[in-house]
């Protein structure tokens, strides 16, 4: 009794990091005793089995989250003794085998995926012991960084599978493995010496082939998009051959160190455990039952022989094996569950009810935390907008494959409702998440209503698409092509729900992740069922316009139209079938039930469709979007949308299959449709699923007759693993993406032949990578990739090829002769001694190019090292604005271009109120534009702008002096009228001109005039801004809001975003986004090393990526404008300019003088003691409020 | 949920002395993969300040100090400009409530540290008043032998700048950063219960001001809640 209170004791202990840690500890000592010999210390039969002891004093509080090896290694076997128990899958270990870890519970087992077999399950960490060689360890991790891609990442991004980046690693890492090994050739004196390891090797390599043919074949799939049904299952023998090959690779190490001698075996050489990367030894406080078998209590004494001083403090510590074993669903064929049914994924003996509050399990894994099977809770917010945004893409995809497949109507219908449902469930969850977060995300408001949105117009063009000809057809077929429209539209729902699913995770991830608070809410939003019936309150929602709101008022408006049925509309087949969803959405059985629904009417219709709020800011229209990708001939734009549509097919393909399964399903239960999204949205599960089919048994018989059936294979594999390469020094985001890497892996990335050639990572390179290398080391890194290419022959020439395309993408577009000179000489010697023997055009062109780049560069040498306007407008893109459009006839008067005369004359003079403020906008904008277009990437690089002298960022200084000149343009033309009236009217008409300019998508002059306006300097002349009618301050107020600084220019980025060229952004956001990507991001990383210590340095390229994407995004409006010039009116407003600059006054000091001038300040005591007037409460267009008040924040910055 | 409130740092100097890695620091605080500034919450952060959580967010124009209007101006103006009107925005849920301002020099230049006073002349014409949560930082305070703006000097006139607290940092290895907006938050906090106190006066005399009831109970219950601060003196605080 006393006994087990202590082991309780302990236990809860255990619960805590720090017991974890010291335990590991221990556990540490533990085995290295063990080590000693294990053999020796095998079991007697035992009641009772002690696990290293539990300590009970816990200091060093360090963080030590979440890091646990990622391999294991069995170093005993272990047969769970339960197989009858169908709720948990425990996967059997035998000496040797290794064990790809997901995720380890604190109670000592880990979740992981047993490379022999492909199974996973759990599995008692105590048996085993971190798996870690350096040979090996490239290998290692290729197969971790496959997995978590295969396995976990969207299947959207399966695109990016064509990259290779993930295949390339597991052949680099072979390599590596081969090379460190000195067994790289076939004819090394170690692999002629012995048998074994010759056999071993080319075992390993046909393992290797057929491997890379299997991604191929994955590769060709995913491309097609058309036959995706296979993909999956493909998918899955590829991840079994890549186990394959890993576990050969140890096999061929295990014999290596056999032979070699190098190791006294491989058991007794298996890496400690750090310090830090405690092993979590199983331990519950449970007695487990007798079931549990003899193995169990086998090791029992070893462990006890082996801890030696420890063994009595062991006694009391807790089991091996607990009974509350932690469960992984088992999910069979399409047995479906309810989230409540779903048995819990870990176990709860120690709190039970009250484990859900924190994660019980720690993945060191991003991707884990958004799609994990085994490893997370189900409750939490990115868990539950994961499967709600699988479910809703799932029905988007079937309105998306509806152009390949002609389609019922009634499936249409019912899928229509599903996918409204779906998307309201996410909606659901994404308020949840915006609600939690303090800062209330605009971002993630705009992008929930854009999606919000475009689920109304999918729901639109679903009503579009019914025939009103043949008032029966909703039996018959929809045709092929006809849906064009409801494609488009569940293209951009696609669009908008990925977008605004990011940007919650986003917030997730910044907020930290939570618990939905009751499963009542999580009730209401994922079982449609009840939706209609239990109260929705529950779920905090913004403000009036939610999607449940709307969709409670969306049926009650449904209910009222089915109550009072009055037919006024001639089109009854139209409004049959909307009726008929829009009964479904009241939860009416939807099979034959005709009669009552055709007499709903349009007005209903409508009804519906006003009853969805339309969110708040301008929807960018499907054109625009359009518009914005193709008109520049800009790279990112275009690839985008290539890839945008690519992620669509896959999406759409893959989810297809099951929406068929499910309608299939659907029409024999008679079931409704919204019980269907239920099931839907609970079978996340896909990697469980996948593991549980895979027959272990196959895969071993595999193994031994391998080395016959794949003989033929090595020597492809033999070829490729021969391929020098540097792919092991590459680092990834857990999208695929390369984020880093030595300068020599880079160029090797830079110029694969292995995939299409990725012009983004090109053009960013060519343009960044003089700020991590030199010109001469980059011509000198391609060359000699040009070199070791030719060892492989079946590989040069299209490397080759490739080296050559940079080598001319730099020379002709993105040539310094500032800097870059220094190479010309490689080059040319390049071109010549090397290129031209292997591909004599190539060779030609390239010395032609050189050449010309040289002489270019000495004349520029002569003249000016600047960037000029002229340079660069020949290399800007073509004009977006149609050439055949005219301009837009100037609005110029006689009179006032005769005032202009006379002023240039000499003889009169003109005021800023005498123009029309349009055209006054349109000339700024053009002056504006001028420069802006001027500016050249290279300006944009280095905080080049920033430089206090020999910047050669003209253009960007240009820019922002011709902001601040108009700036001061503005508080001149309004200081210098003495009477409040007349600067009134100044105030009234630059606001005019402010407004013209937001039209006209000029952020820059716009944002100078309200700079202006809004200074203290112009702010404090009250009487002036007395004359300002209230219409006009509310227009000012809205200008003030497109440019409002907070939330990181939140308005102004959103708006800039949907823009289509000719635009002038407000230059400064990028200078500010530059600045911070530059200070903000390292400048290396380190690739992974062994677990714990890092290791080498290499290029962060990602830095520059996103240095790239900001300047791309700038040159995406560098278009000219479609405008007039009117001479006489630019004349003007540089005149004003030069003789503002000129006049001693030009700084905010002077104007700030002028203004205490014109209107002087009040006394202070009167300042101290009156609150702010009310007509200053309309001029910020702020209702009173007390934030308000509090927000003024200081007496008189308006009083007189 | 109660409506959160967000405090606005604007953080301002000459270019050059460091303070974009200052505000990256801060708001980045541990290290992470990859820093994006162009989304929304690139300059938010929540830090606590005794017991309660403030939402900060940090205006920080750098790369942009060339929008001025001259050579001889204080180089932020474009910053200062916009930023005290925007202490009204009418956005739904949240409402900025109060600005600090960190002017940063660099103590390895004597420019940076000179061109401070300008900045400060304008923030206070621009608030019109002297009572400014402010706190002035001496960045760069790791390249201690390239020092030229000795620690005294730069406290003296900090002092004499109506005690404005003093700090040293270095934006490189993280020292200070945090204390540095813990104390400018502090200092914001104070001057808006000061503000509330000025409110309850005004309301006594002029009747209420239109001021919901709820945001007052709040308000006041806010201020109840606030710790007496420890010390009103001048601070400098090397480490």
């Amino acid at each position: 009794m006393n006994q087990q209170t202590i082991r309780m004791k302990r236990s809860a202990d255990w619960q805590g990091q720090r017991g974890m840690r010291k335990a590991g500890e221990h556990f540490d000592r533990a085995k290295t005793a063990l080590r000693v010999n294990p053999q020796a210390a095998l079991p007697q039969t035992h009641q009772q089995m002690t696990p290293p002891l539990t300590p009970q004093t816990s200091q060093d509080s360090t963080t030590s989250e979440g890091r646990f090896p990622n391999y294991l290694r069995a170093f005993h076997s272990y047969y769970p003794t339960s197989p009858a128990e169908s709720s948990t899958i425990t996967l059997p270990l035998n000496i040797g085998d290794v064990i790809l870890v997901h995720s380890v519970h604190v109670n000592g087992w880990a979740d992981g995926t047993l490379l022999t077999s492909g199974a996973r399950g759990w599995l008692p960490t105590n048996y085993c012991e971190t798996y870690e060689h350096e040979p090996i360890r490239n290998l290692l991790h290729a197969l971790m960084r496959f997995w978590d891609f295969i396995r976990d990442g969207h299947v959207a991004s399966l695109r990016n599978f064509s990259d290779h980046t993930s295949m390339r690693g597991i052949i680099a890492g072979v390599r590596y493995l081969l090379e460190t090994t000195s067994c790289l050739n076939r004819d090394s004196p170690l692999v002629v010496q012995h048998e074994c390891l010759r056999r071993n090797r080319k075992a390993l390599l046909a393992h290797l082939s057929s491997l890379v043919k299997c991604a191929k074949k994955v590769e060709e799939s995913i491309t097609d998009a058309a036959p995706a049904e296979n993909v999956g299952a493909t998918l899955d023998e590829m991840v079994l051959k890549a186990f394959k090959v890993v576990t050969r690779s140890i096999k061929f190490l295990d014999m290596w160190y056999e032979e070699t001698g190098m190791e006294d075996g491989v058991y007794e050489e298996l890496v400690n455990w750090e310090n830090d990367n405690p092993p979590t030894p199983p331990q519950d406080q449970i007695e487990y039952g007798i079931a549990s078998g003899p193995q169990l209590v086998s090791s029992h004494s070893y462990v006890r022989a082996a801890m030696g001083s420890d063994i009595s403090r062991c006694n009391s510590s807790a089991r091996l094996v607990p009974d509350s074993r932690p469960k992984i669903k088992r999910s069979k064929g399409s047995s479906a569950q309810t989230p409540k049914a779903a048995p819990r994924l870990f176990p709860q003996s120690s709190h039970p009810g009250k484990s859900s509050s924190k994660r019980p399990a720690v993945s060191h894994r991003l991707s884990y935390r958004h799609k994990d099977s085994g490893g997370s809770n189900r409750d939490l917010a990115c868990t539950r907008l994961s499967s709600a945004h699988d479910a809703f893409l799932g029905y988007l995809g079937w309105f998306i494959g509806l152009h390949l497949q002609s389609r019922s109507p009634s499936e249409l219908l019912s899928t229509t409702i599903q996918a409204a449902d779906s998307c309201q469930t996410l909606l659901t969850v994404v308020d949840a998440v915006w609600d939690r977060d303090l800062r209330r995300s605009v971002a993630l408001k705009l992008a929930r209503d854009t999606m919000f949105a475009r689920m109304y117009d999918l729901i639109e063009a679903a009503k579009h698409i019914f025939r009103p000809t043949d008032p029966d057809s909703h039996e018959g077929v929809l045709i092929v092509g006809d849906g064009e429209q409801l494609v488009t539209a569940a293209t951009m729902c696609v669009k908008s729900a990925g977008d605004c699913v990011g940007k919650a995770r986003f917030v997730i991830e910044r907020i930290g992740d939570f618990e939905f608070e009751s499963n009542s809410t999580l009730d209401v939003s994922l079982s449609g069922s009840e939706k209609s019936d239990s109260p929705i309150g529950s779920v905090q929602v913004f403000g009036q316009t939610t999607p449940v709101q709307a969709n409670r008022d969306l049926l009650d408006a449904v209910r009222d139209a089915d109550a009072t049925p009055t037919p006024r509309h001639p089109d009854p087949v139209r409004d049959y079938y909307f009726a008929r969803q829009e009964k479904a959405l009241i939860r009416k059985p939807v099979a034959n039930d005709r009669s009552p629904g055709a007499t709903v009417t349009e007005a209903s219709a409508s009804s519906l469709v006003e009853s969805f709020p339309l969110p708040s800011f301008d929807r960018p229209h499907p054109s625009t979007l359009v518009h914005g990708n193709c008109a520049g001939s800009k790279v990112n734009g275009g690839e985008s949308t290539e890839k945008s549509k690519l992620e669509t097919c896959a999406d759409a393909s893959i989810s297809d299959q099951s929406i068929c399964a499910k309608e299939s399903e659907s029409k024999t239960e008679g079931d409704t449709a919204l019980s269907q999204t239920s099931t839907r949205v609970t079978t996340p599960e896909r990697g469980s699923e996948q593991h549980v089919i895979i027959p272990c048994t196959s895969f071993t018989s595999d193994l031994s007759d391998s080395q016959t059936t794949l003989a033929e294979e090595c020597e492809d594999a033999e070829a490729k693993v021969l391929e020098k390469t540097y792919a092991h020094e590459l680092t990834y985001s857990k999208d695929g993406h390369v984020t880093g890497g030595s300068l020599p892996a880079l160029i090797e990335r830079l110029t694969t032949h292995e995939s299409t050639p990725d012009f983004t990572f090109i053009s960013t390179f060519v343009l960044t990578f003089r700020l991590f290398t030199t010109p001469t080391l980059f011509a000198k890194a391609l060359i000699d990739r040009y070199d070791y290419i030719s060892e492989s022959p079946q590989a040069a020439e299209p490397v080759r090829f490739r080296i050559y395309q940079v080598f001319k993408y730099w020379l002709e577009n993105q040539w310094r002769h500032d800097c870059d000179s220094e190479a010309l000489d490689l080059i040319l010697r390049f071109a010549s001694e090397k290129l031209e023997t292997s591909i004599p055009s190539a060779g030609k062109r390239l010395g032609e190019l050189a050449n010309k780049v040289s002489m270019e560069s000495d004349a520029a040498l002569n003249g000016s090292m600047e960037f000029t306007a002229e340079k660069s407008t020949q290399s800007s893109r073509p004009s977006s604005s149609s050439e055949t459009v005219p301009a837009p006839p100037p609005a110029v008067s006689k009179s006032q271009l005769s005032v202009l005369r006379n002023w240039k004359a000499g003889t009169g003079t003109a005021s800023i109120i005498d123009f029309d403020c349009l055209e006054v906008a349109r000339q700024l904008t053009l002056k504006e534009s001028k420069v802006f277009c001027a500016i050249q990437p290279a300006e944009l690089l280095g905080t080049e702008w920033t430089k206090r002298r020999g910047s050669m960022a003209v253009n960007v200084r240009a820019m922002s002096t011709l902001s601040t000149d108009l700036a001061n343009l503005v508080a001149d033309t309004i200081l210098q009228l003495g009477e409040p009236k007349k600067r009134a009217a100044v105030v009234k008409q630059w606001i005019k001109i402010a407004k013209e300019c937001l039209n006209l998508q000029n952020y820059d002059s716009l944002m100078a005039i309200i700079c202006s306006l809004n200074s203290s300097t112009i702010l404090r002349l009250k009487r002036t801004w007395e004359l300002v009618s209230q219409k006009k301050k509310a227009a000012l107020d809205e200008l003030k809001k497109v440019v409002d600084v907070s939330k990181n220019y939140a308005v102004l980025r959103q708006r800039l975003s949907n823009h289509i060229p000719p635009c002038i952004p407000f230059v400064g956001t990028y200078l500010t986004d530059l600045t911070f990507n530059d200070v903000g991001n390292q400048t290396t990383r380190q690739l992974p090393g062994d677990s714990g210590s890092e290791g080498a340095t290499v290029i962060n390229f990602d830095k520059h990526l996103r240095t790239a994407r900001i300047i791309g995004d700038l040159q995406r409006f560098q278009a000219p404008y479609n405008l007039m010039p009117v001479p006489e009116l630019q004349d003007w407003i540089e005149g004003e300019i030069q003789r503002v600059r000129a006049s001693d006054g030009a700084n905010v000091q002077s104007y700030y003088r002028r203004s205490l001038l014109l209107e002087p300040r009040d006394l202070p005591n009167t300042q101290k003691n009156n609150p702010p007037p009310a007509p200053l409460a309309a001029l910020t267009g702020h209702k009173e409020t007390a934030p308000f008040w509090r927000g003024l924040g200081f007496k008189d910055k308006f009083a007189v | 949920m109660a409506q959160s409130q967000v405090y606005q740092v604007v953080v301002l100097g000459a270019g050059g002395v460091g303070k974009s890695c200052l505000t990256a620091q801060f708001v980045q605080g541990v290290w992470i993969e990859s820093y994006d500034p162009t989304i929304e919450d690139s300059y938010t952060k929540q830090i606590p300040i005794d017991g309660r959580q403030c939402m900060l967010e940090i205006l920080d124009t750098a790369g942009t100090e060339q929008f001025s209007s001259s050579e001889s101006t204080p180089a932020s103006c474009r910053s200062i400009g916009p930023t005290p009107t925007q202490t009204y925005q009418p956005t739904d849920t949240t409402t900025p409530i109060g600005h600090g301002f960190l002017l940063v020099f660099s103590i390895t230049s004597k420019n940076s540290f000179n061109e401070l006073k300008a900045l400060r002349d304008t923030i206070i014409q621009i608030k019109g008043t002297d009572q400014v949560p402010m706190v002035i930082v001496g960045n760069k305070c790791d390249l201690a032998e390239e020092r030229a703006v000795s620690r005294a000097h730069a406290f003296a006139v900090s002092h004499s700048w109506n005690k404005t607290h003093y700090y040293e940092t270095s934006a490189r290895s993280r020292l200070n950063i945090d204390q540095v907006f813990t104390d400018l938050c502090r200092q914001m906090l104070q001057a808006d219960a000061e503000q509330d106190r000025f409110m309850q006066a005004q309301e006594a005399v002029y009747g209420p001001l239109g001021g919901k009831s709820t945001s007052k109970r709040d308000l006041y219950g806010r201020h109840r809640r606030r710790r007496r601060r420890r010390d009103n003196g001048p601070r400098c605080v090397i480490l």
